[in-house]
């Protein structure tokens, strides 16, 4: 015989589940900022739209109220806030950004595109932070994954992703006049947005900036040099009944004189229409970057690259369980490049093509139990086939929050320069070279392979009151065949005189595995509607090995270029209708390869609307401590890591 | 024997996570966003000291809408700011619409015979934050719109109709909002 309690059980679960869904949408409303009202799709079928707590990874999003609090100037300053990010300046133009370490300003492992176009550059693997100079009040919203999108983004999201959306046009119709005036910066935007035909809008945008140069540390060799650029665009948007167009472009230029100068354009054009329940979407791109002017220890290069892509999905009408999502790409990399003798590029001449195809199906398990499996599959013409496969689930409990897990597979692809470039740098005479100075020269490796990560997730998030939310993420990243700078034999002495000096080889391999394993936690505490709380704590442990046979001085190195502990608050306070008190406080832990030590700094912001058109902000930015390094430099990374000071500016932001 | 003990709470759980299915995250219903910004307009304006009733006086909400004025009772209910309830009227009269804080008019709605456009014309100085649903509202001389925008709640703000008043809009409403003018037509 049964005792009494077990056959109750059953009721007592079931009504439980049914009590938890009596908390209806009204009180789940109540609880949103206005920011995040204004983002919520209403009375609209589609599924397709999924809120941050459902997805199954770790996202962060920034709303455009999130960035305008923020203050900051440039995308890494506003990275920072972003919980799990590490970000690091360097000189007045360089910023090092990644997620889950290997940080470096050539910080490869981080995916990054701004409206769906790459702005990952393959000529060297990495994003040029003084290319991506963005207006920050035309962003809509910009989405953080930390850890791999490789099965929908493809390769190169090996730690993570930043989504840049900008704002539709319709939402920035009027004018806008924004100015930004400190003692290290400032910065002019004007933006006019107007209707265009009976069913579009567009918005046309100017921005102008300088940033001055950075303070030399004690014992550097190289000033810093001060950076100004200037950049102009449009949108488009236009409703065509089922379908909408958008259509986009801007030109550019960044000139930091005598080190780097980059221009480049770009025109997008993306087309998606709803039949039904299902979607088609279409994109296209032609991007041109050019590196006008490069120069970095001795070595020079020009560069053009013009990119071209064009991308489908197709997102099918729910069936069944399935909920299918099939794409197909294609993006050819056209590449001029030139070195300063007696640096070189084998191949300086060079298109390459990249075909890609995906699917993903979401399968519905059970009402709370969502399976997501996930592949790209993409031929490039440096490795080859690569498979970048994940399989996601959650599950959603009656009682509230998501549980999460993944496994998933990503690859970062070799660079122009790590496959066909050779380099010489030269290392000053020092006890270690026997009193000679001596030339390395590095080789690129046309037969490199891919780097590979394994990557196996677990998280889980919850609203444990109105007023609290919770978010933690444990990771382990297995990694191998990561892209090492294998010394040949041992230096030679070449006997020129009257300066002889010794001269060692270098070439580029796949030598050094190892892992990575963290967590990450962040909690969001509302005390009231006019008071946002933020607080995050991210634990990263590197352990990396050399494979046999390698021979790179420091292959060990990015073990020590990410910061094991970080964390932050951020308070975001309405004092008055018209004062805003932003606070942004942080800790991050020693770089032991740079031997910078830990450190606490904090940015603030006050805010005062001065009439309904007028916004005044004042920011302070650093204000614990003194000027501090925030990075290394080595002969990687290359140039000097400056000194980051405390810097004050006033930001205007008028609208007519 | 044993097994049956586990089987019936298993079971159970997963009939319960098979049925109980929750508020759909992704879709809410039109009217309870417009509620939920209403309901949170009262933070982010602010009413001249003059309004500043004794503690304990409620602040009013009138709604002339049929369909929203029971979810904003809804979500209203037990809430206060500076010690002053909230509270929803419905259906005002024309002399007392100055005790109101917040008018909410609905698509047709009026009061006392007035066309929409002549009472806001009447209460144009008086601080009233006026809200409507209709793309015109702006254009008629109310002060918010709150508008259906590429399936989105989005509000569209007509800053002459507020600067007459001294009724003062926070930054952050200011700034999420499509700001238009007098005689600038259809807010977009």
């Amino acid at each position: 015989m049964p005792k009494p309690t077990a056959s109750l059980l059953p009721l007592a679960l079931l009504f439980a589940a049914t009590s938890a869904t009596a908390s209806d949408n009204l009180s789940t409303l109540k609880q949103m900022s206005l920011d995040e009202l204004a983002d919520l799709r209403v009375s609209i079928a589609t599924h397709r739209t999924e809120r941050q707590e459902d997805t199954a990874a770790a996202v962060s999003v920034l709303t455009a109220e999130d960035i305008r609090r923020s203050g900051a100037t440039t995308l890494p300053e506003l990275l920072r806030t972003v919980p799990g990010l590490n970000v690091a300046r360097i000189s007045a133009t360089e910023w090092a950004v990644s997620a889950r370490g290997f940080n470096n300003q050539l910080a490869n492992k981080l995916l990054v595109m701004v409206d769906g176009r790459s702005v990952y550059t393959p000529f060297f693997s990495g994003v040029l932070w003084d290319e991506l100079n963005v207006v920050m009040q035309d962003i809509e919203r910009i989405e953080v994954v930390r850890g791999p999108g490789g099965s929908t983004w493809g390769a190169n999201a090996v730690n993570g992703v930043i989504n840049i959306l900008t704002r539709h046009a319709e939402d920035t119709q009027g004018s806008q006049l924004s100015v930004v005036a400190g003692d290290m910066q400032s910065e002019l935007v004007a933006r006019n947005g107007f209707k265009a035909g009976e069913s579009g809008f567009a918005r046309v945008w100017a921005k102008v900036h300088q940033q001055d140069r950075l303070q030399l540390p004690q014992g550097g060799d190289t000033a810093d040099k001060h950076w100004r650029g200037g950049r102009a665009g449009f949108r488009g948007d236009w409703d065509l009944g089922p379908a909408n167009l958008m259509i986009e472009g801007e030109t550019f230029r960044e000139m930091k004189p005598d080190e780097r100068e980059y221009s480049g354009a770009h025109l997008l054009g993306q087309w998606a229409r709803n039949t039904g329940d299902a979607r088609d979407e279409l994109r296209g791109y032609f991007n041109r970057f050019t590196l006008d002017r490069w120069a970095v220890m001795g070595n020079g290069a020009k560069a053009q690259l013009d990119t071209f892509d064009l991308n489908y999905r197709h997102l099918f009408a729910e069936t069944g369980m399935h909920n299918l999502i099939v794409g197909t790409g294609y993006r050819s990399v056209r590449s001029e490049a030139e070195m300063v003798p007696p640096s070189a590029v084998s191949r300086a001449n060079r298109t390459d093509q990249l075909f890609s195809a995906f699917a993903e199906d979401t399968l519905s398990l059970a009402e709370r139990l969502k399976l997501t499996l996930g592949v790209k599959v993409e031929h490039n013409d440096y490795t080859g086939i690569e498979w970048q496969p994940s399989a996601r689930i959650r599950w959603s409990p009656a009682a509230g929050g998501t549980l999460w897990a993944s496994v998933a597979r990503a690859v970062r692809t070799p660079s122009i320069i790590e496959d066909s470039a050779r380099f010489i740098s030269f290392v000053a005479p020092s006890r270690l070279t026997g009193g000679l100075p001596m030339s390395v020269t590095s080789n690129g490796n046309a037969n490199l392979n891919t780097e590979q990560l394994t990557a196996y997730e677990l998280g889980y998030r919850i609203q444990l009151t109105p007023k609290l939310s919770v978010d933690a993420t444990v990771f382990l990243n297995d990694y191998d065949r990561l892209v090492t700078v294998d010394m040949i034999g041992r230096p030679a002495l070449v006997p020129a005189f009257p300066s002889p000096y010794l001269n060692w080889s270098a070439v580029t391999g796949n030598q050094l595995q190892g892992q990575a394993h963290g967590f990450e936690l962040s909690a969001d505490y509302r005390p009231s509607e006019t008071w946002r709380l933020q607080a995050s704590y991210a634990y990263l442990d590197l352990n990396l090995k050399a494979r046999p046979g390698n021979n790179e001085i420091t292959p060990l190195r990015a073990e020590g270029e990410s910061p094991r502990h970080q964390a932050s608050l951020i308070s975001r306070h309405d004092l008055r209708h018209d004062l805003e008190l932003d606070l942004q406080a942080r800790y991050v832990s020693a770089l032991t390869t740079y031997a910078i030590a830990d450190y606490v700094t904090a940015d603030l912001r006050l805010g005062w609307r001065a009439t309904s058109r007028l916004d005044l902000a004042l920011n302070g930015r650093n204000l614990i401590g003194p000027a501090r390094k925030e990075f290394g430099t080595n002969i990687v990374n290359a140039s000097d890591a400056y000194l980051i000071p405390r810097e004050y500016y006033v930001t205007a932001n008028l609208r007519f | 024997m044993g097994a049956r003990f586990w089987l019936a709470p298993l079971l159970a759980a997963l009939v319960a996570l098979t049925h109980a299915a929750g508020p759909s995250a992704d879709s809410f219903a039109e009217n309870d966003v417009k509620a939920a910004f209403l309901y949170n307009f009262v933070h982010f304006v602010r009413w001249p000291d003059t309004v500043a009733h004794k503690p304990g006086d409620p602040f009013r909400y009138c709604v002339l809408d049929e369909t929203l004025a029971p979810l904003l009772t809804k979500a209203l209910a037990g809430e206060s700011v500076d010690g002053h309830p909230l509270m929803t009227v419905r259906q005002p009269e024309l002399r007392n619409v100055h005790e109101c804080q917040i008018l909410f008019l609905g698509e047709q709605a009026s009061l006392g015979g007035l066309s929409q456009t002549e009472l806001l014309r009447r209460i144009a100085s008086q601080p009233i934050l006026t809200v409507g649903d209709q793309p015109g509202f702006t254009a008629r001389g109310g002060m918010i719109a709150l508008v259906k925008k590429r399936g989105r709640i989005h509000p569209v703000i007509n800053t002459d109709a507020t600067d007459r008043t001294e009724l003062k809009i926070s930054a952050k409403l200011l700034n999420l909002a499509t700001l238009t003018r007098d005689g600038k037509g259809n807010a977009q």
